[in-house]
């Protein structure tokens, strides 16, 4: 029902406000009336055609009805968000900021798959009539819901609950163009986070189903092997920018960020599904990233994203398991976090020096180590204590479980907080001398000579000195140049390709060398949207480096007292923090209802000659 | 870059509409979350008065059932 509404309000796009104001009001009356409705009728009986539905599908994959289902609507809307987040991206880049809420079309998917996910959260809370297993949380007394529902359900909200509180952080700060503003995070960690969810939903629902289930179909593998391939995935919706070469942090956070996703989910998926299970789901999140990939850049036109492959952490994780480390989950989960934030992260940067526009420079190894590797072996241990739990073993006390997950996320606290440390070089500037070069009519491409002040600002392994120009609208050059600078002499830079300066690019010079972190702007259109004046592209001239950040990010408003910044990050990392609370509370009750007597007498899933199921639990 | 940016607050012709059209993203999400906090909060505060004071609420979102609607699951 959604959808259709959705999709009806979609002609309208770009129109008046009011217009959407009244559209978007009505489609949430109709969908809240009828969840509340339908969830009404199935709780008292008076539908059976949900409960068959769920029924069918749960006897063809042999799974409890709310689980089957579940998965389902969750695959569908996961992959809606994960396209509608990409091409909104993309659309960002390519065209800048939206003139109006509704103008851009991969909206609608983003907003379409957020609630599609907490509404499969919620279904999965309403449809079972009896108590769902062990670990289920009482509602009612005679209404049970799975954890994993409710997990799902959360996540689900997380991110529905970054929608308005992104409009209010718009209208103090004004738009952050980026998409690690705070409101983004939760938008899209909401999502990402959810997937620990479904894992979770389907463990719960496979315990339930007993030992004895035949459940090893081809078809069944797979879809546990891509609920795997789907947790990198997820996990990596934190890299968008790095993907398009757009990123307005240091490069130096991109291996960080690689390593956690990657010790997470090879370790996770290694222990939980056996023998290859890694690198079966790298592979998988490489075909569906892929095609999303494909489908927005050479289909829609969109500019070009790549992503890591994460073959090569898989294969660390895939070989450190052969050892008998294998069967002591945490102390594994280290070891190969430790491989994967090592070995894994070089061999994932020959893929990265190999297709991304800022490969990684030698000089920044020493700091990405000392920030991915205590990373990827807090986030492999975390991967092995999530193994532990969807393979039925008893987790040690909870109190080291919960100090794995405190610690894991302070690790990764200070590592983004290190990453996000910069500095400007004081008296420093850039003298610009601009040549045009032959262009269509009304455009104007120029090459650039490029000489800084002083002349030993920059390295001779610096991680970038580019020009980038952006937001040229998706029809001229996919609206994205990016155009790394020849080196010619001391302080002295030459472009390699045509520079857009005209209409609506804007054109900076970039340079990140270490901390050192600045730009230089070129060109930048007149906006009078945000009363900013036009610089115009001079054929020479002398302007300083200042912080990107206010050449990256015009629309943000900065009169505004330092102390509510703080207040309003506070309480975006209170919601984060309370979903990761959240998360781990929910896979510890799970955990807790085991039985284990069956559990231990079964050796390590992880260790058998193939893929195996993990240890159900009547 | 704008990464999922619906309300752009700086544009005169939508700013004073932007709160509005973000409400109703997430609104029938808190709605549905409410009722289940509400019917699930009642359960328990009738379950005090021992078991047999009222079981209505296996009906998820729905007060004053008749007996007969009741999933009958204990």
């Amino acid at each position: 029902m959604t959808s259709e509404t959705f999709v009806a309000a979609a002609n309208e796009g770009g129109g008046a406000a009011l217009d959407q104001v009244i559209g978007m009001s009505a489609v949430a009356m109709v969908v809240s009336i009828a969840l509340l409705w339908v969830g009404y009728l199935h709780r008292m009986r008076r539908i059976t055609w949900l409960k068959n539905l769920s029924e069918r599908v749960g006897t063809k994959f042999k799974r409890p009805p709310w689980v089957a289902l579940q998965v389902f609507l969750f695959t569908a809307t996961i992959i809606a968000a994960l396209f509608g987040f990409i091409w909104d991206v993309s659309l960002h880049i390519g065209n800048g900021r939206d003139p109006g809420p509704l103008a851009n079309p991969a909206h609608y998917f983003i907003l379409f798959g957020l609630f599609l996910l907490f509404i499969a959260g919620t279904l999965a809370m309403v449809l079972p009539y009896d108590k769902p297993g062990a670990s289920a949380i009482r509602i009612t007394r005679t209404w049970f819901a799975p954890v994993g529902g409710l997990l799902m359900a959360m996540c689900g909200l997380y991110a529905l609950i970054g929608f308005p509180l992104d409009d209010i952080w718009h209208r103090i700060f004004g738009q952050d163009v980026t998409l690690w503003g705070p409101t983004h995070l939760m938008l899209i960690g909401g999502a990402g986070l959810s997937l620990i969810a479904v894992l979770l939903l389907e463990y719960e629902g496979r315990r339930v189903m007993g030992p004895d289930v035949a459940d090893d179909t081809i078809i069944l593998k797979l879809l546990r092997y891509l609920s795997f391939g789907g947790l990198f995935i997820g996990l990596s919706v934190f890299q968008i920018e790095y993907d398009f070469g757009v990123e307005q942090f240091r490069l130096v956070q991109q291996p960080m960020l690689i390593a956690a996703a990657a010790a997470f989910a090879a370790v996770c998926a290694r222990l939980t599904l056996g023998r290859g299970a890694a690198i079966i789901a790298a592979v998988l999140a490489i075909v569906i990233r892929g095609a999303v990939s494909l489908v927005v850049g050479p289909t829609l036109g969109g500019p070009t994203s790549w992503f890591a492959l994460y073959l090569g952490p898989a294969l660390v994780v895939e070989l450190i398991a052969l050892t008998p480390l294998a069967k002591r989950p945490m102390l594994f989960g280290a070891v190969a976090g430790l491989g994967v934030g090592t070995v894994g992260l070089w061999l994932e940067s020959l893929w990265i020096d190999a297709v991304y526009h800022y490969p990684w420079p030698t000089s920044m190894w020493p700091e990405a180590l000392a920030m991915s590797v205590p990373v990827a072996v807090a986030m492999g241990v975390c991967g092995g204590l999530l193994a532990m739990v969807l393979t039925g073993q008893r987790l040690p006390r909870p109190a080291i479980g919960i100090t794995a997950v405190v610690v894991t996320v302070l690790i990764i606290g200070g590592a983004v907080a290190n990453g996000l440390r910069t500095e400007v070089p004081e008296n420093a500037s850039a003298t610009i001398a601009l040549t045009d070069l032959p262009s269509d009519a009304g455009q104007r491409m120029v090459s650039a000579d490029v000489r800084i002040s002083p002349t030993d600002l920059i390295s001779d392994d610096p991680e970038w000195v580019s020009i980038l120009s952006w937001q040229g609208r998706i029809s001229n050059h996919r609206g994205l140049t990016i155009d790394k600078l020849e080196k010619v002499g001391p302080g002295h830079y030459r472009s390699t390709q045509p520079i857009p300066v005209w209409g609506s690019w804007k054109t900076l010079l970039r340079v990140q060398d270490g901390r050192t972190m600045a730009g230089v702007p070129i060109f930048l259109p007149a906006d009078p949207g945000i009363g900013a004046e036009e610089t115009p592209a001079l054929a020479s001239s002398t302007r300083p480096f200042v912080q990107e950040l206010t050449i990256l990010q015009r629309e943000r408003n900065l009169n505004h007292p330092s102390w509510l910044f703080s207040v309003a990050g506070l309480v975006v990392l209170f919601c984060t923090l309370v979903l990761v609370a959240v998360l781990t509370w929910g896979a510890g009750r799970i955990n807790a209802r085991e039985s284990f007597t069956d559990a231990e007498a079964v050796p390590n899933p992880g260790q058998g000659p193939g893929p195996q199921q993990p240890v159900p639990h009547a | 870059m704008t990464v999922l940016a619906l309300p752009v607050a700086s544009l005169a012709p939508v700013a004073d509409h932007t709160l509005l059209l973000a409400l109703p993203a997430f609104a029938p999400a808190v709605v549905v979350v409410g009722v289940v906090v509400f019917v699930a909060m009642r359960d328990r505060r009738n379950g005090a008065d021992g078991d047999d004071a009222e079981t209505s609420d296996d009906g998820a979102r729905g007060e004053n059932s008749a007996p007969g609607d009741h999933d009958g699951s204990p």
